[in-house]
């Protein structure tokens, strides 16, 4: 059918965005992917419930955010790993930016509760509103504005980014930088 | 599982903040953001693994729960 073939291709652009999500809710790439695989797997199952049109991106997102909760409480054992949560595989690019920087960055964000970082992921970095997030998070967005700006407040604190921090000449730099410019599935 | 149907248009994050946290600076947050998504980023420039290339491939061909089993 010519549908389900544009589904698929469909299905195919958000695979990078629902990596790095996953990515960030379970830290190892492998498990990551596994999370993933499962996502498609359903989204592919239950399909005729997506409105085409609609966004994919925000329902796939929800569909692997469910699995993996829905996967947590199933076996609690398997706690997260705080310090490799979304930073063991992640590579540095030191031309860009100092790798004391981001080491420090990516601990950072491993401390926040999850809820605070998972906000701030789909907000910050995944693109969406804070309408989206909430839906996703199945929450209200004024839930979500808080915890992004807790976690942000946080963040800065333990990097010292307020006041006469050891970061100050590379916030300055990235102030002017577009924040915007990589692509969203 | 709710279906998303979104009829306005996202509002640009850096826009709103809740006013109940400590305000944070411009450039504080500009940090924030640029760190954020260059972590997130490298992971999106990954090429799609073979494994979700070819589960792809496979759906809809038999029923998915092989397709799942055969990708393991």
């Amino acid at each position: 059918m010519g549908s389900s073939y544009d589904f698929r291709a469909e299905l195919l652009a958000v695979i990078p965005n629902l990596r790095a999500f996953a990515m960030s809710l379970v830290g190892a790439a492998d498990k990551a992917d596994d999370l993933v695989q499962e996502t498609l797997v359903r989204a592919w199952d239950k399909r005729s419930s997506f409105t085409p049109g609609t966004n994919l991106k925000g329902w796939l997102f929800t569909i692997l955010r469910n699995e993996f909760y829905s996967q947590m409480r199933k076996r609690k054992r398997e706690v997260p790993d705080p310090e490799g949560a979304m930073s063991e595989r992640l590579s540095i690019h030191p031309e860009q930016i100092g790798r004391m920087d981001m080491e420090d960055f990516k601990k950072a964000i491993n401390t926040l509760p999850e809820d605070q970082r998972e906000a701030l992921i789909l907000v910050g970095a995944s693109g969406f509103s804070y309408e989206e997030a909430a839906e996703i998070c199945q929450c209200a967005v004024g839930t979500i504005k808080s915890r992004v700006s807790r976690a942000r407040a946080q963040l800065a604190r333990t990097l010292h980014l307020e006041g006469d921090g050891e970061y100050g000449p590379d916030a300055v730099s990235v102030g002017v930088m577009n924040l915007n410019s990589t692509s969203a599935a | 599982m709710n279906n998303l149907n979104h009829k306005k248009k996202p509002v640009p994050h850096e826009v709103e903040r809740d006013f109940s946290a400590p305000r944070l600076s411009e450039d504080s947050q500009a940090f924030i953001g640029l760190k954020l998504r260059e972590l997130y980023d490298d992971v999106v420039a990954e090429p799609v693994p073979d494994k979700l290339l070819r589960l792809l491939d496979q759906l809809g061909g038999d029923d998915s729960k092989a397709i799942k089993k055969a990708t393991e």
